[in-house]
């Protein structure tokens, strides 16, 4: 069976990255978890997927901010994605210390102008891992007024998953480190991959 | 500025375009006296862009419209006017974004009941 990278980054709408009954590996501290996806259910871009950083002061950027409308439940998988409604510009950290979109000495961000070249912000899209993996956002007000409210919405979908077996966890890990046999990789299940935080070099 | 031309900066703007429904009131606003009133409510969690107005003088003497936020009024336009006595026309304006409820006041006192009626037209992004 075969090893897939997620397309989660291609340009169109969102779609879930893998089927009922297939398996998903998601990569989190530092290693590779592998499960089987029991049930996919879409979350509507909508009022209540909509959370508010705050009023932000011209040339100031807010708190770090626990992302609380795009937190997973105990074994599910989130696969989201983000756009401001305000002017604001996101910097987006996932785990709470590990920043996303950073390159050797700038970190790109997400803002109103992403949906103009990326019109389904295709480059927002986040995998969160059970209830204590949330994604942290900062805003930045840049526009040169006071803003009120800085508003992200989240959309996207919601994978109910279960471990796979341990063997074949350990399998599949050894097929991403590269040091699986050719019997091995014969006898591993298939999996599509994702990351659920950023990764350092 | 005309319809043509808002068309076009509303569509250019992905909030608008990708979560930005219309939005006005089921009925027209009659602006009384010289208090601030509510003109457009915002739907909650959602903020609006004005981009029309309708309005009707019926006083006795032309008026100036002021528009902005908060029952305290915030002005967020320049005033609008003068609208001549019997003046009824749509007034078009460039996409403007009112953080909240959007309130309005008339220069001319009341000198009746439904004094001068004005509907806004608008675009809630966001929110409900």
């Amino acid at each position: 069976m075969a090893i897939l990278t997620a397309p989660a980054y291609n340009p169109g709408p969102i779609q879930p990255v893998c089927l009922v009954g297939e398996n998903i590996g998601v990569w989190t501290q530092a290693d590779y978890w592998f499960f089987k996806v029991l049930h996919i259910e879409a979350l509507p871009a909508s009022r209540t997927m909509q959370q508010d950083i705050g009023a932000v002061t011209s040339a100031t950027s807010s708190n770090i901010t626990e992302i609380t409308v795009a937190r997973a439940q105990d074994g599910n998988l989130l696969h989201v994605r983000a756009a401001p409604l305000d002017p604001v510009e996101l910097t987006v950290y996932q785990q709470r210390a590990t920043g996303r979109h950073t390159a050797f000495s700038a970190t790109g961000v997400i803002s109103v102008s992403t949906g103009n070249r990326d019109p389904h912000y295709a480059s927002s899209t986040y995998f969160i891992l059970g209830k204590e993996k949330s994604i942290w956002v900062q805003v930045a007000n840049n526009t040169g007024y006071n803003l009120a409210q800085s508003r992200v919405r989240f959309w996207g979908f919601r994978y109910v998953i279960d471990p796979l077996p341990t063997s074949d966890i350990n399998l599949l890990r050894k097929i991403m480190a590269g040091n699986a046999t050719l019997e091995e990789k014969r006898a591993a299940p298939g999996a599509t991959i994702v990351s659920a935080e950023g990764r350092e070099a | 500025m005309d319809a043509a031309m808002i068309n076009g900066l509303l569509a250019l703007d992905p909030r608008i375009r990708d979560n930005g429904r219309l939005h006005h009131s089921l009925t027209y606003v009659s602006v009384v006296s010289t208090a601030n009133t509510v003109l457009l409510t915002a739907p909650t969690g959602a903020t609006l862009w004005l981009f029309a107005l309708m309005v009707h003088n019926r006083n006795a003497a032309s008026t100036f419209l002021s528009i902005g936020t908060g029952a305290v009024l915030t002005q967020v336009l320049p005033r609008l006017g003068p609208f001549l006595q019997n003046f009824h026309d749509i007034v078009w304006i460039p996409p403007t974004h009112f953080e909240g409820t959007i309130y309005i006041t008339a220069s001319a006192a009341a000198a009746a009941t439904n004094d001068v009626h004005v509907m806004g037209y608008a675009i809630a992004v966001g929110g409900a």
